[in-house]
């Protein structure tokens, strides 16, 4: 049994819990298990790199596997930020994409913060 | 291959289900939906789903497979598994994010089931899955329910037949049985038709099934015997004209038998089994009776059958006279001495006597 502190946080963090808990079939062991691999997913610094490098294609690609992420733990607004970036890379806009990137980086910010107590 | 399929009233049916994803959580997501109720196996892109799929073909039921993979992506899939001859017997669903219309619409050209929606809502990937592998199982039991029932149907056509064959033989055996024949007579008299038929080129044109049913109608070529009065039908000696004249209307009486029959009527045999009746005491020459049917006017199956009956008449005991030898038999036959023949039937009995011959060896007569 999660504590109600630790949904407060995750909703605070921009995570619609009851939508992730339904995802889950109302898993919670399974939805803890799939937020710690958040941790350690390097899809972020791949996009960052890739905007940097002004690579199109591999931002692309990175912002899109990102999208299904945080689509999958209902990170609402992260998924949306991700879906409209992933159309603008899609057809070539970096400039777009890196604009993005402003809105982004904070959410991004704070839901590892919120994630940062998994133990496994 | 692993065979690991469940039973489901008798039926092997199919249990697990592929999941071709290159996301890992999409892959945890997607199993933990279906974990409980089906077997999972998981591929991360697109080469391996194929293998996998090979590898497992008897027991998938769905596969569920993603758009964005490396290696092979699902469209590639898609094509790779259509050259290998999948043809929607398996059921493919596409989750993806992808809204490209020309990526969808290739899709459903290529056999995708449904498209399903990434991030999935449970309860609506799991419904339209289960609906689907549902009708798909629903498929499977009535194609073997069908074809259950039409071997039943088959064995039951079998039987009825068999039992045809058995009254036909009875009925024929029943009044060869007044003339003191042995009921043998209406075997051999079959066996030697089909072998006229089968073994020369009498019987080109014909299918097995025809030459069957002919031979079978062979039995019946005497049953107007049974309007012959025991005096005629078993006098030892010669026949005068009177009695010869009512001896050579079994012809017609025969035909007239059979036409009474209604069943009989009915069957595909009864052309054949009248002609037969009427004709089989036709001559090649004309002076046969009851008809006077010259040359061609004879069918060929006719003429089988007559020939039959003289070959079998000639290397039997009758009540007049006793048996010739095969190769006395077979020359009075050539020479015209006994019934007459048209060139084709004498080529066709040339050809087959060899065989005719050993049916009577290789049985008691």
């Amino acid at each position: 049994m999660v504590d109600k502190e630790l949904f407060l946080r995750l909703e605070e963090a921009g995570i619609d819990t009851n939508e992730a808990l339904s995802r889950m079939m109302g898993n919670e062991a399974l939805l803890m298990r799939i937020l710690s691999k958040l941790k350690t997913d390097k899809n972020y610094d791949s996009l960052r790199e890739s905007l940097s490098r002004d690579d199109a294609k591999g931002a692309f690609a990175a912002s899109h596997t990102l999208k299904g992420i945080y689509g999958n733990v209902s990170a609402t607004e992260l998924f949306r930020l991700f879906s409209e970036q992933t159309e603008l890379l899609r057809k070539g806009d970096l400039e777009g994409g890196k604009r993005l990137m402003k809105d982004i980086e904070p959410l991004y910010t704070k839901l590892m913060e919120a994630i940062k107590w998994e133990q496994a | 291959m692993k065979l690991d399929v469940r039973k489901t009233g008798g039926i092997y049916m199919p249990d697990k289900i592929l999941i071709v994803e290159d996301d890992e959580i999409n892959r945890m997501v997607l199993s933990n939906i279906f974990g409980d109720s089906y077997d999972i196996i998981e591929a991360e892109n697109g080469e391996r789903g194929v293998e996998l799929l090979l590898e497992n073909i008897p027991s998938i039921c769905a596969v569920l497979l993603d758009v964005v993979m490396p290696v092979m992506d699902g469209m590639r899939f898609l094509e790779e598994i259509h050259s290998l001859g999948w043809n929607g017997g398996i059921p493919v669903f596409l989750i993806t994010s992808a809204s490209d219309t020309d990526v969808l619409s290739r899709a459903y050209e290529l056999g995708v089931m449904d498209v399903i929606a990434k991030p999935v809502v449970p309860y609506m990937v799991r419904r339209r899955v289960d609906s689907v592998i549902e009708l798909f199982k629903a498929r499977k039991r009535l194609r073997i329910r069908v074809e259950e029932q039409q071997q039943e149907i088959d064995a039951q056509a079998r039987k009825i037949i068999d039992l045809n064959l058995g009254m036909i033989e009875a009925l024929s055996t029943a009044v060869e049985f007044r003339s003191a024949e042995s009921g043998s007579h209406v075997r051999r008299i079959h066996d030697i038709t089909k072998t006229l038929l089968l073994d020369t080129e009498l019987g080109v044109g014909l299918s097995y099934e025809t030459i069957d049913m002919i031979a079978t109608a062979a039995i019946m070529h005497d049953v107007g015997k049974i309007a012959i009065p025991d005096a005629i039908l078993n006098k030892p000696g010669k026949l005068t004209k009177e009695e010869f004249d009512i001896m050579k209307t079994h012809t017609i009486r025969g035909g007239e038998f059979l036409e009474r029959i209604p069943q009989l009527r009915a069957q595909e045999a009864f052309k054949y089994a009248y002609d037969i009746a009427r004709h089989h005491h036709e001559r090649f020459d004309g002076n046969g009776y009851p008809d006077g049917l010259k040359g061609q006017e004879i069918p060929l199956y006719v003429q089988a059958v007559s020939l039959a009956d003289v070959y079998d008449a000639l290397v039997n005991d009758r009540v007049y006279k006793k048996a010739y030898s095969f190769d006395e038999a077979a020359r009075m036959i050539r020479e015209g001495e006994c019934g007459c023949f048209g060139p084709r039937l004498l080529g066709a009995f040339k050809a087959a006597e060899p065989k005719l011959r050993s049916l009577y060896q290789s049985r008691e007569i």
